[in-house]
């Protein structure tokens, strides 16, 4: 019973994090359609599962250096410091070939 | 919920066009997701890894699918129509029921999906991404016969290879001309990265043909990286027609291979009339578009305005300021299964994240431009551009700088169809 118990708070737990989508996890979606399948033999980068720290240092630097270089360099100007660490800390959290 | 019919199932399980079937159970929400391109199939991919136990039904009109990124690298001979090609077996395998038949219309009132061998799909809430079609008709003389003597290519596919054909066919010096529509429709970029490759094909196998573009508006996207990729790579070779030069092209003849503007004629040795287009018919059929071309939505959740239940994106869509590509509709079709999946739940969907777009053009196959996108739902429900994001790529770039970009473009092409078809 006790144990039946543990199982059902597991479960609810789990419904409940499958029912709430996170800003950060919809934004990723977009991110996803360039570096979603996290194999990494692309010129895109796999960054699925990288460390928070090394994550939010590149998009950082993306957006400090401004410019056209890259997408990212025209992407990163539209989102908050604030943002972008939800973002960091979404795709660190994420299973990949990078962790 | 609405489950399906007796005779929708019976139908469904005596189908040789399902490809698998997870058994459809009472009291599972069932969600039919009507069209296997970019938007479609990545609306039943995320919807089906989000929410295991709802049931997904894609709803596809055949059993494989030609993108028409890359379809241009086709038309230059570098790459054959196999290469993007693909199957539905993994969307399948995915959990995912894949339906091979043609959507006929798409019943809000009765909440089912009515297929044109008169089968019926019940679902709790529908997801339509059935992309465009093209208006013939809009041109005087140009209907699906001359189509095969003018190809448009424009849906990827035997048309593709007809016009590649056509191409390698092209008399020494000979003309191509393309006609080009005014806005909107798919691929913003497509026709001019399209007269590009086709020039970088002619450039060693018909050096001195010419591609005359006669276009139906002014200016276009990315104008000053394609011109300048244009004097750089191919001399001389190809000539914009605006529309304030040409007036508009007012019939075609299929049989002299003429395109007639109001200010001029344009004779080709092969003719690509890409003609304007519209939602597709299953849309317009279902009143998905009102009295218009295309579906209007709500700009937050990718509901239709005029039909409760029924989630339009892609092409078929005027979805905010989102151009027609086949980025845009893969992000639209996983942004919309969690606003369904959120609602399923009877949660509130997130509508503060970011929606980014990006359309990459080929010039050569080692020289790639691209256009980039960030888009939020604003404070009266539109999805609009952030101001000071996104962009062009430079002009005046090195040689590394292009290479780089047709690297990437290859690169999200491959993930992407990775993750919907592999």
């Amino acid at each position: 019973m006790f144990k039946n118990l543990i199982l059902l708070g597991f479960l609810f737990m789990g419904a409940a994090a499958a029912a709430q989508s996170t800003t950060a996890e919809v934004t990723y979606l977009s991110c996803a359609v360039c570096h979603g399948d996290g194999q990494g033999d692309d010129a895109i980068p796999a960054i699925q599962g990288r460390p928070h720290d090394m994550l939010l240092a590149s998009l950082s630097s993306f957006a400090a250096e401004g410019g056209t270089a890259t997408i990212m360099h025209r992407f990163i100007t539209a989102l908050t410091p604030a943002e972008m660490d939800d973002l960091a800390r979404h795709i660190s959290g994420l299973e990949g070939v990078a962790q | 919920m609405t489950g399906p019919t007796r005779r929708q199932t019976l139908a469904m399980a005596g189908s040789a066009g399902l490809l698998a079937a997870p058994a459809l159970s009472a009291g599972r929400a069932h969600v039919v997701v009507v069209g296997g391109g970019f938007g479609g199939t990545a609306a039943a991919r995320t919807l089906k890894e989000i929410a295991p136990d709802t049931d997904v039904t894609l709803v596809v009109d055949a059993d494989r699918f030609s993108t028409c990124p890359f379809s241009n690298l086709v038309l230059a001979d570098e790459i054959p129509l196999s290469r993007i090609t693909f199957g539905f077996d993994a969307v399948a395998a995915a959990g995912v029921s894949v339906r091979v038949g043609v959507a006929a219309e798409i019943d809000a009132a009765r909440k089912v999906v009515v297929l044109q061998d008169g089968n019926e799909i019940g679902f709790d809430r529908a997801i339509v991404s059935p992309g465009i079609d093209l208006n013939f008709g809009a041109i005087p003389g140009y209907d699906a016969g001359a189509a095969q003597r003018m190809p448009h290519a424009w849906k990827a596919g035997v048309q593709t290879e007809l016009l590649r054909d056509q191409i390698g066919a092209m008399p020494p010096g000979g003309t191509f001309v393309m006609s080009v529509p005014n806005n909107p429709y798919r691929c913003p970029p497509g026709p001019y990265e399209r007269a590009s490759l086709v020039a970088h094909r002619l450039s060693r196998i018909n050096p001195t043909a010419k591609i005359i573009i006669v276009d139906g508006k002014d200016s276009f996207s990315k104008q000053s990286l394609f011109m300048e990729g244009w004097d750089r790579l191919y001399p001389g070779m190809i000539t914009h027609v605006p529309f304030a030069e040409n007036g508009g092209v007012k019939d075609v003849d299929a049989a002299t291979l003429t395109v007639e503007a109001a200010f001029e004629t344009f004779r080709g040795d092969v003719v690509n009339v890409i003609p304007p287009q519209t939602a597709a018919g299953v849309a317009l059929r279902s009143g998905l578009a009102g009295d218009g071309d295309w579906c209007q939505i709500d700009q937050a959740t990718f509901e239709s305005e005029t039909a409760p239940g029924v989630h339009v994106l892609g092409d078929a869509a005027i979805v905010g300021d989102m151009p027609k590509s086949g980025f845009s509709a893969s992000v639209q079709g996983a942004v919309c299964a969690h606003v369904v999946a959120s609602w399923l739940k009877g949660a509130e969907p997130v509508s503060d994240a970011v929606l980014l777009n990006t359309c990459y053009s080929l010039l050569s196959p080692d020289y790639g431009i691209s256009v980039a996108g960030v888009y939020r739902v604003n404070a009266e429900g539109r999805l609009k551009s952030v101001r000071d994001a996104g962009g062009n790529s430079p002009m005046a770039a090195d040689d590394g700088v292009r290479q780089a970009e047709a690297g990437f473009a290859l690169s999200w092409y491959d993930t992407l169809t990775r993750q919907l078809f592999g």
